[in-house]
């Protein structure tokens, strides 16, 4: 029976591992690339795969409606290799725009583990091929920043069309009301089939105010028109106060929490709150530790105020937020409650009852286990 | 002539020569291009940089080990989750599943995942499940396989994995469900993910 037992452990043991017998891991670099389409155009690109694990041996393809065009000099090897891939562009290609397709990197899983896990990485090569007559594509990048700063405004165009162009580019910056406030104009330039250039100037914010702006990018090419907007913000050494805690319990230490907000685009280090507290003659004064804060990051100060002669009531509370070399103020009222004495009689008689009853059961347990003297 | 006399012809002829000198120089100046340390045409250079774009993932954790076990007496099925929970067996607990990083300074625009085997392949016998799903506590992706679901030959798991090292990370879980007569012995798979830019 016993062996029989044995043999249907064994018969029915199932192992369900999923084991690898190391991290797998693979990378792949460049994993982007891009190449402007010419007729008959050889490019030789060169991809390095990378952190593949040791004694994992990697395949390398092309995969995709174009692999067709790419040759690999090597398609197998261990512990990651830099491989030339050799793309042979055709005469023509039909669909204009961006034309993808992947060098694939993959792991061969172990074969002496019950269940392996492995990984596969993809490098993306686009083949830019243009589209007939006049089109570019643009990018506008105009960062965050402060008012009185220098912000770079910096736009980019591409020709991405089969005709020579001419491009007259305005930029011209926006309020959150639609008031412009500065326009930006730049000196024609010519982009043939695949060129591009940059059009870049600095934003003088002096003057500006904090909030949201818009840059609105209208390009002007050969009797066409392209335009492209981007929002920013402009920040200000400024932190506000946003809330704070209303209500005390009297007859105890509580916690204060300031919720602050940094208005400023850059971090403000070391801000702190002096907060007073008063009614009549009475005040309490209380420091909160300081604090970091990141770019318009919204944070909360914590303090603690001792209320433990604070009568019931409401006071007085101001607020001087320091930081940077400045000053926020903020006034309001806080509220002090009554101790909740009541709470703390409630538990307290809990306690005794509790601890009584584990009293009384211990005794009469003892008692009713003692055992009766013998007689003489 | 004295010596004295000597002498003040040469301061003469010097101070002469001096003036002549002053003067040619004058005209020089005032008739040829000038030339200043003063910068007067402005010229532009530039500076570029290129950052290699690294597309990397690796398994952080690799290893789901149920060890042995066997479906409880009595019972038509077990089931087992990477949870930490087995129900109507006497498998190991596992709770971690298998951890998925990205750690290349690219987003994956495209994870998917694939297995090499069905649960009737993998296990056999009476409705066996084999399920998988994709979460990520990070947020490093947004999964269509958020819930169980049959494992399969190809699913995209996410689009859009992230990189940065705040989010970065994914789990995947696994639900089996073992019936009383499933196959024995040694049973294997393959998970791959693979990851595209």
């Amino acid at each position: 029976m016993k062996k029989k037992s044995i043999f249907a452990l064994i018969a029915m043991a199932i192992s369900l591992i999923m084991l690898v017998n190391s991290a797998s891991a693979l990378g792949i670099t460049p994993a982007i690339t891009e190449v402007d389409f010419e007729p008959n155009a050889v490019h030789t690109l060169i991809i390095d795969v990378i952190n593949a694990k040791e004694g994992r041996k990697v395949s390398v393809y092309a995969e995709g409606e174009f692999a067709q065009y790419a040759t690999i000099d090597k398609t197998d090897f261990y512990n990651g290799a830099r491989i030339n891939v050799i793309i042979k562009l055709p005469a023509e290609m039909k669909n204009p725009g961006p034309n993808n397709f992947y060098i694939v990197a993959a792991e061969e899983p172990p074969q002496n583990v019950f269940i392996s896990s492995a990984v596969a990485v993809k490098a993306r090569i686009t083949v830019n091929v243009p589209y007939p007559g006049k089109y570019i594509d643009a990018n506008l990048n105009v960062p965050s920043g402060n008012v009185d700063d220098k912000i770079p405004v910096e736009l980019k165009v591409i020709n991405h069309g089969t005709e020579t162009i001419s491009v007259n580019p305005i930029i011209e910056i926006y309020d959150r009301s639609g008031n412009s406030r500065e326009k930006m104009e730049f000196n024609p330039i010519t982009l043939k089939t695949n060129e591009f250039d940059y059009f870049r100037r600095y934003l003088d914010t002096k003057g500006f105010k904090q909030g949201d702006y818009v840059a609105a990018a209208v390009i002007d090419y050969s009797g066409e028109r392209k335009t492209i907007n981007q929002t920013f913000k402009l920040g200000n050494l400024k932190i506000d106060i946003l809330n704070f805690t209303k209500i005390l319990e009297g007859g105890r230490i509580n916690k204060f929490n300031i919720m602050v907000k940094n208005n400023w685009n850059n971090e403000v280090k070391g801000v702190y709150a002096d907060v007073s507290l008063s009614k009549g003659n009475y005040t309490n004064s209380f420091r909160t530790p300081s604090a970091d804060m990141k770019a318009w990051e919204e944070k909360e100060l914590t303090g603690f105020v001792d209320a433990k002669e604070m009568t019931a009531g409401e006071y007085k509370m101001d607020i001087n937020l320091n930081y940077a070399g400045q000053m926020t103020y903020y006034s309001g009222i806080v509220t002090v409650t009554e101790p909740k004495l009541f709470d703390k009689f409630i538990i307290s008689g809990v306690i005794a009852i509790v601890v009584a009853l584990l009293l009384g059961a211990g005794y009469f347990f003892l008692k009713k286990n003692k055992k009766p003297r013998q007689k003489r | 002539m004295t010596e004295n006399d000597s002498v003040l012809v040469i301061a003469v002829f010097a101070v002469i020569a001096s003036l002549a000198a002053a003067g040619f120089s004058y005209y020089a100046m005032s008739e040829g291009p000038k030339v200043s340390g003063f910068l007067s045409n402005t010229d532009t250079g530039t500076a570029s940089l290129t950052v290699e774009s690294v597309l990397e993932i690796e398994f952080t954790d690799d290893t789901v080990a149920f060890g042995s076990g066997r479906v409880a007496t009595g019972q038509a099925s077990a089931t087992l989750y990477t949870n930490g929970t087995i129900v109507n067996g006497n498998w190991t607990a596992e709770s971690t599943g298998l951890v998925l990083e990205n750690k290349g300074n690219v987003n994956a625009s495209t994870l998917t995942l694939s297995a090499t085997k069905t649960a009737a392949t993998l296990l056999g016998g009476t409705s066996p499940q084999y399920n998988w799903k994709v979460s990520s506590a990070d947020s490093a992706c947004t999964s269509a396989i958020s819930s169980y679901t049959a494992v399969n030959s190809s699913a995209v798991a996410c689009n859009q994995f992230g990189y940065l090292d705040s989010a970065d990370t994914l789990r995947i879980d696994f639900e089996l469900v073992v019936p009383m007569d499933s196959l024995k012995g040694a049973l294997s798979d393959t998970i791959t993910a693979t990851a595209a830019p």
